[in-house]
């Protein structure tokens, strides 16, 4: 049965390149702030493929259920 | 959609063979120079290449005849394109590409690794019918989203 919800092989196969990625770029010096928008990007990744969702139009947005919230 | 466009990629060099190039497995075979890029605007881009490659797969193999390498250009899944690594965007071309700004000085492959770049390169289609970027400028670059950082 398709589950409605969770990550997939290959979301996961996706999480783990980035993790991989993101460590190697920390051995070779980035700075802190190149490292959170990383770990940002990574955490709106994993939220949203759980949903199943996608990738929002405005990364800076994260909601699945409103577009903004005033 | 214009497919002749050429492909912009930013992001973090996660893996780089430009200047010293990826030898080649194959006797007889040209070294290649390969990049491979960490986007920084998560997967969209990975999307928004996908379809220009569909979109130019299908101009090519409408226009084989027109184009003496690709007459024998085959339309099926046989061979796979060479896009992507994991949650890396791939280029490699035979030609090495050229750097721009402080990153001319860069003497190995190694002191790369981490540097924020625009990649900029065209979509490469195979007589196989798979496809890959060709990369001939690396470009330092400012981050887009430098105000994703919750503390600063």
């Amino acid at each position: 049965m398709k589950q409605a919800k969770g990550l997939t092989l290959s979301d996961q196969n996706f999480i783990n390149s980035t993790c991989r990625s993101i460590f190697k770029f920390e051995k070779h010096g980035v700075n802190d702030s190149e490292l959170r928008q990383q770990i940002y990007m990574l955490g709106l990744y994993n939220y949203r493929q759980f949903h199943k969702v996608g990738t929002p139009k405005d990364i800076r947005n994260p909601r699945i259920l409103e577009e903004t919230l005033v | 959609m214009n497919t002749s466009k050429p492909v912009r990629v930013k992001g973090w060099i996660a893996d780089s063979y430009v200047l010293e190039p990826f030898p080649s497995v194959i006797q007889g075979m040209e070294e290649k120079f390969v990049l491979k890029i960490h986007p920084e605007g998560g997967t969209y881009i990975f999307d928004l290449i996908e379809e220009r490659v569909t979109q130019k797969k299908l101009e090519a193999f409408e226009n084989r005849f027109e184009d003496p390498l690709l007459r024998e250009m085959e339309y099926t899944n046989r061979y796979q394109d060479r896009l992507f690594d994991g949650a890396k965007i791939v280029f490699e071309t035979l030609r090495k590409p050229s750097l721009t700004g402080n990153l001319k000085r860069v003497q190995h492959d190694e002191e790369l690794i981490g540097k924020f770049v625009e990649a900029v390169g065209h979509i490469q289609i195979l007589k196989g019918g798979n496809a890959f970027l060709s990369v001939h400028l690396i470009d330092e670059a400012a981050r887009s989203y430098e105000d994703l950082d919750p503390f600063k």
